[in-house]
């Protein structure tokens, strides 16, 4: 019965995704396209709770599920022309499929057992989520809103976030489950699948999942796949904005550049500090319509239109909702370090995060050598190539404003602290450096022998 | 350029020892010994042994220790007493519990409140003095015991302000 629910609400949110990636005129291959159907179907439930509580609407089951069924039906209002598109994609695409593929296809599915199990088995195990997301969830399926009892208690920064996570633990919630995080299974297999069908749409497939198990078993990767927060569906969604901006490099199309404002604003909806690394985005979008030549009123304008998702995700559920609809207020002003000019003490941080979270021993338990096998794959590339080509550079730029970003952002805001944040925090590098070594020379010059000598060519 | 003699499927099973190769040396390269032998492996085994035990109660102890007992521990007193909804409970920092002999790692109000429905402070939070009860410790065991006046409720949280 669990499992039939599980599928249920899958489908559920594909569908609610396919309604979505219509609208949008988003046209992928299948591997791709389903579980980003999936992925945006979540990402459109995450917010359905969260409209009600806007509106004072009291939040049970039947309202729940009601929006969930309008939200659904209003995003399929061209569903006849996403399903045309769909046939079509089915008659162009040959599945396939390589006998040397099940080791690597075997221990992925291995290891999604078991973190679909330990979603599934165990309570959200954070105490932030546990005093934060998952009390208020709670308590919102008993008293009907999200601001509840839980707020008479000790003030919480945990409370005070936007309510990405606590909408769809009420969801699971309310159809049934027992305390845990069964909708996180979802963004791990989903983004998995998308990043599989990435690095083979560049590389051998050997290569490709060789990288994949990789990048599965980084431990902090991991273990935030069965563990809610938002560092893991913040990275996927992250990962998927600077995705479809370098897809719109490629095709020129504005649908594309929209969407990617779109999941930018999703991955805002998840971590409130989002705003800066799009802003730190724009150069990128600047640049390339400088290549072009583009007038400054067409790069102002598409600028905004990748912008303005974030600014009113943002807008909507910190400035509003935190601020004006919680009984308790959080201010970012009042964290912001006083000694904020302290040029020593920012390059300390810097210090601190290379150390701890590359060059120490516990960096190399949380990450493994991934980091490393970049480093070498981008040197190598450097060294012999010399040059880059234009989607190595947009993921590099992208990784290093990640990279420049948190630790800025540590010393800005003490309370976000390399340990623990910005560890975290990181998680958004590796999907990029993951895509970064499918477009790596070195590699695909590999991958371009192997499929020669296995074709006979 | 010399053609290889052998044929596709001769390649693919190549590719596929080749495969497996890969994986089995990615074993051994510690990080990932540590990761299969220390995570992965010991969550499978976790798996089968969790078929069994679903009960609420049970995932709850398993996951979270003595973090949950002794707080299950509090909200039983209450509990049996009939009295849940009303009552304001002061709990003490961990350290106070550890100094006496008690391992309990006391959570934030959130968690506790998560996991028994009574309404709790912290000393350090402004609305300690309002409480009704409040837990402390002797022999080793957890104790818990009514405020009967605001000026012994005073004391007793100025003496745990030293933990």
């Amino acid at each position: 019965m669990t499992f039939l629910i599980i599928l249920l609400l899958t489908l559920f949110q594909l569908i609610t995704g396919f309604g979505l990636l219509t609208l949008f005129r988003i046209q992928l291959k299948p591997a791709f396209y389903w579980p980003l159907c999936i992925l945006m179907g979540l990402a459109v439930f995450s917010i359905v709770p969260f409209i009600l509580q806007l509106l004072f609407i009291p939040i049970t089951y039947t309202t729940v599920f009601t929006g969930l069924a309008i939200a659904s039906l209003l995003l399929n209002v061209q569903c006849r022309r996403g399903w045309n598109q769909v046939r079509l994609m089915f008659a162009v695409t040959k599945f396939q499929f390589k006998v040397y593929e099940i080791p690597f296809l075997a221990t992925i599915a291995f290891l999604m057992l078991v973190s679909v199990w330990r979603c599934y088995y165990y309570l959200p195990t954070p105490l932030d989520a546990l005093s934060g997301a998952e009390v208020l969830a709670e308590y919102t399926v008993r008293e009907k809103t999200m601001i509840n009892s839980v707020f008479m208690l000790e003030p919480s920064g945990n409370t005070l976030k936007p309510p990405f996570l606590t909408c769809l633990q009420i969801i699971y919630k309310f159809a049934g489950f027992p305390p845990g995080q069964v909708w996180l299974c979802n963004v791990f297999i989903c983004i998995t699948i998308i990043l599989y069908h990435l690095l083979c749409s560049s590389l051998h497939r050997l290569l490709a999942g060789l990288l994949i198990v990789l990048f599965t078993i980084i431990p902090e990767m991991y273990a935030y796949t069965f563990m809610i927060l938002y560092d893991y569906s913040n990275a996927a969604f992250f990962f998927l904005s600077v995705y479809f901006l370098t897809l719109f490099f490629r095709n020129e199309q504005n649908n594309y550049l929209l969407f990617a404002g779109l999941l930018m604003g999703f991955a805002t909806y998840m971590r409130p500090e989002m705003p800066m690394l799009a802003v730190l985005i724009v150069p990128a979008i600047v640049w390339h319509f400088k290549k072009q030549r583009a007038g400054v009123v067409k790069m102002i304008r598409n600028n905004v239109v990748f912008l303005l998702p974030t600014a009113l995700f943002y807008l909507v559920s910190v400035t509003l909702y935190i601020n004006y609809y919680l009984p308790k207020s959080y201010s970012v002003m009042a964290q912001i370090n006083p000694s904020l000019v302290n040029g020593r003490a920012l390059l300390k941080q810097f210090s601190l995060t290379v150390h701890e979270l590359i060059f120490s021993k516990s960096a190399i338990d949380y990450y493994g050598y991934f980091i490393f096998l970049f480093l070498a794959l981008f040197l190598a590339e450097l060294i012999v190539k010399r040059r880059f080509n234009d989607l190595s550079r947009n993921y590099l730029y992208v990784l290093l404003i990640v990279f420049l970003a948190y630790p800025t952002l540590s010393h800005a805001l003490p309370g976000l602290t390399v340990e623990h944040s910005v560890k975290r925090a990181f998680l958004k590098l590796f999907p990029l450096m993951l895509i970064y070594m499918s477009q790596n020379a070195l590699l695909k010059g590999l991958s371009d022998k192997m499929y020669r000598w296995e074709n006979g060519r | 350029m010399a053609r290889s003699r052998l044929n596709k499927p001769a390649k693919k099973a190549i590719l596929l020892v080749t495969g497996f190769l890969l994986l089995f040396l990615l074993y051994l390269v510690p990080p990932h010994k540590k990761f299969f032998k220390e995570r992965a492996f010991v969550y499978w085994k976790d798996l089968l042994k969790q078929q069994d035990k679903q009960n609420q109660e049970q995932r709850k102890t398993e996951r979270f220790g003595r973090l949950y007992t002794y707080t299950k521990q509090i909200e039983q007193f209450f509990a049996k007493r009939g009295n849940k909804k009303d009552v304001l409970v002061l709990i003490p920092p961990a350290a106070y519990f550890k100094k006496q002999g008690i391992d309990y790692p006391v959570p934030e109000p959130g968690v506790i409140y998560y996991f028994t429905d009574l309404k709790n402070v912290s000393i350090n939070n402004n609305r300690a003095i309002e409480a009704n009860w409040y837990v402390r410790a002797a022999n080793k065991n957890i104790i818990i015991d009514s405020v009967t006046s605001v000026d012994a409720l005073k004391d007793t949280i100025a003496a745990l302000k030293k933990y």
